[in-house]
């Protein structure tokens, strides 16, 4: 047991986990929205870049350049044709409406890709490895991947703290009345935030596609995943969700070596132990 | 007044659902001028001020602004044709600094005087805080922020509801020695105000609403006093 | 109904108040439902095997929905983990019965009281997260619960396991005997939930949990205890979801760790039935598991379009009628069957 690869193992899936949750994060910091399909999404993302793929025999990753902006723009449709309308102080009305997309997502996605477990072929990124020094490898697709993660989040720090949109998107989560005195369009600019979370959720389902096998049903999982990086790592704070990612990965790691089954339950008793030892996370960043 | 209003209502009646505030307002304001609005709490001054600024509807046709219907148009819609709020209670933004509160308050990047510089050279004070929470200032100082925030809009027209709330007088004395400068600047300002004294020392026109009506109007002048008093508590 | 002139404090003695709960039509609701459960009690009798298989079915069905409701639609707490203390009483049914030999009828009570007693633990975590984030962590403890029992080959492990004829035989000896007791004890259980979440809501418990549910911090200032009040009924409803859970695979005999911690059979379909039914309301689940059913008849051949049809259902109905089938009734015809809220009456001048 290399206490050193797993390690190195469980830092680079966190990357992922990260990328997953950091759209979560985005739709919940800015609308108070926590969108149940975040995870459906994702896969429905991984089926677009198959499809994306079977047409027109590019490499998955170049499937970015189509499915990026196409979950974009569905992300801006569903936000102001639905979900803009179940905004507001009650707590049901989004968590049933996003659970049924949910439900509705897997069903149309088996309806039409069938429940056979798929994956994008990446050529020879499955298996290139990079030496790390010390006898240690890291793959190249977890690399990038985590590479990957990090980029999405120092971009959108940027976007949110350096941008006149991204003070935008702050202040009307703060007030969306006051904001609209502001000149804030806020139907819009909530538009603009589930774009910019579906975006992100895209490029990790590109990676999720290349990496491991997905099905119709895939979706909850990736939700949970998404949710406990949150957590662990600290709501209102994207660098926090990265560390969170990191801390499920590798106790996802360190579980996979009892038992293939047992990796993702780790991760959940990982979870559960930071919610008992620190709720509010390791990188709370304190809000109101 | 020969020019036509700035803004004008006519019988404006509005209010929160099933709860109506307001009977039937007749307002007008020109271009420039500044008018008080007094009343006790209640009379639905703010709802009145809320209501030009679109966070509360109102039938379309009640409101007209530069010859054009805006009543029911969204608050930014209207933010975006010159009205501006400085709103009850600040309502900065929490999670932004002073700078960022500021510089929201050019979102509609409308043309005119008033500049990130301009704020912060009338108001000194907040240059030196531009970083920190809007938050951690003082009551005084955040209300500098939120008046500098709507003039960053370069408004023509200026609502200010309750600017004076909750401040030490010396205080309120330094910021109503500033609005002068606004004004100079062609905007004109509705002051909502509870003290009859401070709202008419810097208005030409008033407005007395008790209980979402219009009970007295008329200019500022000294020998009214009396009368608005009268007005102001209903007797 | 006239209120009395305000009286002088110093002065004249309170009106004469009264507290009504019921109404006419309650009354009458009243005697219709006491006349449907006697018919339903006798129903081993003149119904047919098909008929009693629906009925469990109905009755358990209800029984979630009536407790989904009111851990959502009047305390507010959203859970979408319920299905962990469905699969939990269905395992300590088979560890009850299999490896303890207790008899099938008082395992099930037993799994209730197990489940109960795991909620506490649970509750104690997932109570710190807040709101939507309560709601995803339910469902974080189930699917630890569910990855448990597919660990465990004790249990079946991953296949899962079935009750030995042996266990299925303490019910009853031979098979239509087993078939009524199972129809009774269902019934049983889903009018003893009923009755439960009623007598909660009449009693002084029920105007704590609509204050809870309207405002957390209003009613936490008029000295309502909301965290022992939420954990209480959190509690309660796990026991009652246990015992259900335990009948459930009572009647299906074969356990899955998929199938006992099932998202979608045990909280996607009842949130489908208190949603469409209306939420918040004891008669909104009794309409929506009628529902449910007949629109399961309706599109059974269609497997995964059913799905996506009460998906769409859901969200429609989310959107565009919150209230459900029963909030549109009350809001046309202002009934209430279930006497649950209070009026005030005070005496007219003519009195």
């Amino acid at each position: 047991m290399d206490v050193a690869a797993i390690l190195v193992q469980g830092a680079l899936l966190g990357g992922l986990y990260a990328m997953f949750a950091t759209g979560l994060s985005l739709s919940f910091g800015v609308m108070r929205l926590v969108n149940i399909a975040h995870g459906d999404l994702i896969v429905l993302g991984a089926y677009a870049a198959l499809t994306t793929v079977n047409i027109t025999g590019v490499h998955p990753l170049l499937s970015l350049v189509v499915v990026v902006p196409l979950m974009a723009l569905f992300g801006y449709a569903l936000q102001r044709g639905v979900l803009n309308g179940v905004l507001g102080g009650d707590l049901l009305p989004p968590v049933l409406v996003t659970f049924g997309f949910s439900i509705i997502i897997q069903n149309a996605l088996l309806e039409v890709y069938s429940a056979d477990a798929r994956r994008l072929q990446s050529g020879w990124l499955e298996t290139a490895s990079v030496n790390l020094g010390g006898g240690l490898t890291a793959g190249v697709l977890p690399m990038l991947m985590f590479a990957a993660a990090v980029l999405v989040i120092g971009g959108l720090q940027a976007l949110l703290y350096r941008t006149e949109m991204g003070r935008a998107l702050r202040g009307a989560s703060d007030d969306p009345v006051t904001a609209g005195t502001v000149g804030v369009n806020t139907r819009h600019i909530y538009g603009l935030a589930m774009a910019i979370a579906l975006a992100v959720a895209a490029i990790a389902a590109v990676f999720l596609a290349m990496r491991a096998t997905f099905d119709p049903s895939a979706g909850p999982v990736r939700l949970l995943f998404a949710f406990e990086a949150v957590i662990i790592g600290g709501m209102g704070n994207l660098w926090g969700t990265l560390v969170g990612g990191i801390i499920l990965g590798i106790a996802q790691s360190i579980g996979a070596q009892f038992d293939a089954k047992a990796q993702i339950l780790a991760g959940h008793l990982a979870f559960l132990l930071v919610l008992l030892l620190r709720p509010e996370g390791l990188f709370p960043r304190t809000r109101d | 007044m020969s020019a036509p209003p700035l803004l004008e209502t006519k019988s404006l009646k509005a209010g929160y659902g099933d709860f109506p505030v307001l009977f039937g307002i007749d307002f007008s304001i020109a271009a420039g001028e500044t008018v008080a609005i007094i009343g006790a709490n209640g009379a639905g001054k703010t709802t009145f001020l809320r209501c030009l600024a679109g966070v509360v509807p109102a039938a379309r046709a009640q409101v007209t602004f530069e010859g054009e219907p805006i009543a029911g148009l969204p608050s930014h819609r209207i933010a975006e044709r010159g009205i501006a709020m400085v709103p009850e209670g600040r309502c900065l933004f929490r999670s932004l600094a002073v700078e960022e509160n500021l510089l929201l308050g050019r979102y509609t990047r409308r043309p005119g005087p008033w500049t990130l510089d301009a704020i912060y050279d009338l108001f000194p004070v907040l240059k030196e805080r531009r970083r920190q929470p809007g938050t951690t200032l003082s009551g005084g100082q955040q209300q500098m922020v939120a008046i500098g925030r709507a003039l960053m809009a370069n408004p023509r027209l200026l609502l200010c509801d309750e600017i004076s709330l909750g401040l030490a007088p010396i205080v309120i004395k330094d910021l109503y020695a500033k609005l002068p400068r606004i004004r100079s600047g062609g905007t004109a300002l509705v002051i909502v105000e509870q003290d009859i004294n401070l709202a008419l020392s810097v208005a030409e026109r008033f407005y007395c609403f008790q209980e979402g009506r219009i009970s007295l109007t008329g200019p500022a002048s000294a020998a009214e006093r009396e009368r608005v008093v009268a007005a102001y508590l209903g007797v | 109904m006239a209120a009395a002139d305000t009286p002088n404090a110093a002065s004249a003695p309170l009106p004469d108040y009264r507290v009504s709960r019921g109404t006419p039509a309650s009354r009458i609701a009243g005697i219709g439902a006491l006349i449907v459960l006697a018919a339903l009690i006798a129903m081993p009798f003149w119904g047919t095997s098909a008929s009693l298989r629906i009925g469990i079915e109905l009755a358990y069905y209800l029984a979630l929905a009536q407790l989904w409701n009111l851990l959502a639609g009047y305390t507010g707490m959203v859970s979408i983990g319920q299905q962990a203390y469905v699969g939990l009483g269905g395992y300590a049914l088979l560890v009850l019965t299999v490896h303890l030999g207790l008899p099938a009828p008082s395992a099930i009570l037993l799994a209730g009281l197990i489940a109960a007693a795991l909620a506490v633990p649970t509750a104690a975590l997932v109570f710190r997260l807040r709101g939507h984030y309560f709601a995803i962590g339910t469902w974080v403890v189930a699917e630890v619960w569910r990855l448990t029992a597919e660990l465990v080959p004790a249990v079946g492990g991953g296949s899962g396991t079935s009750l030995p004829a042996a266990v299925v035989r303490t019910v009853a000896a031979d098979r239509a005997t087993r078939e009524m007791a199972v129809y009774w004890i269902a019934l049983g259980l889903c009018v003893f939930v009923i009755a439960l979440v009623y007598l909660l809501l009449r009693s002084r418990h029920g105007l704590a949990l609509t204050a809870i549910r309207d405002s957390e911090r209003a009613s936490q200032s008029l000295g309502v205890n909301n965290l022992r009040t939420k954990f209480m009924i959190y509690i309660v409803a796990a026991f009652a979801t246990g015992m259900i859970g335990a009948l459930i695979y009572l009647r299906k005999i074969r356990i899955t760790p998929d199938s006992a911690f099932s998202v979608q059979d045990w909280t996607a379909f009842v949130i489908f039935i208190v949603v469409i039914g209306g939420i918040g309301t004891l008669e909104g689940p009794i309409i929506g598991v009628v529902l449910f059913f007949v629109l399961r008849e309706l599109l059974a051949d269609f497997g995964t379009i059913y799905l996506i049809v009460m998906g769409s259902i859901a969200v429609v109905v989310m959107l565009k009628a919150p209230r459900g089938v029963w909030g549109w009734v009350q809001d046309r015809f202002h009934l209430q069957l279930f006497p649950v809220s209070r009026r005030l009456n005070l005496p007219t001048k003519a009195d």
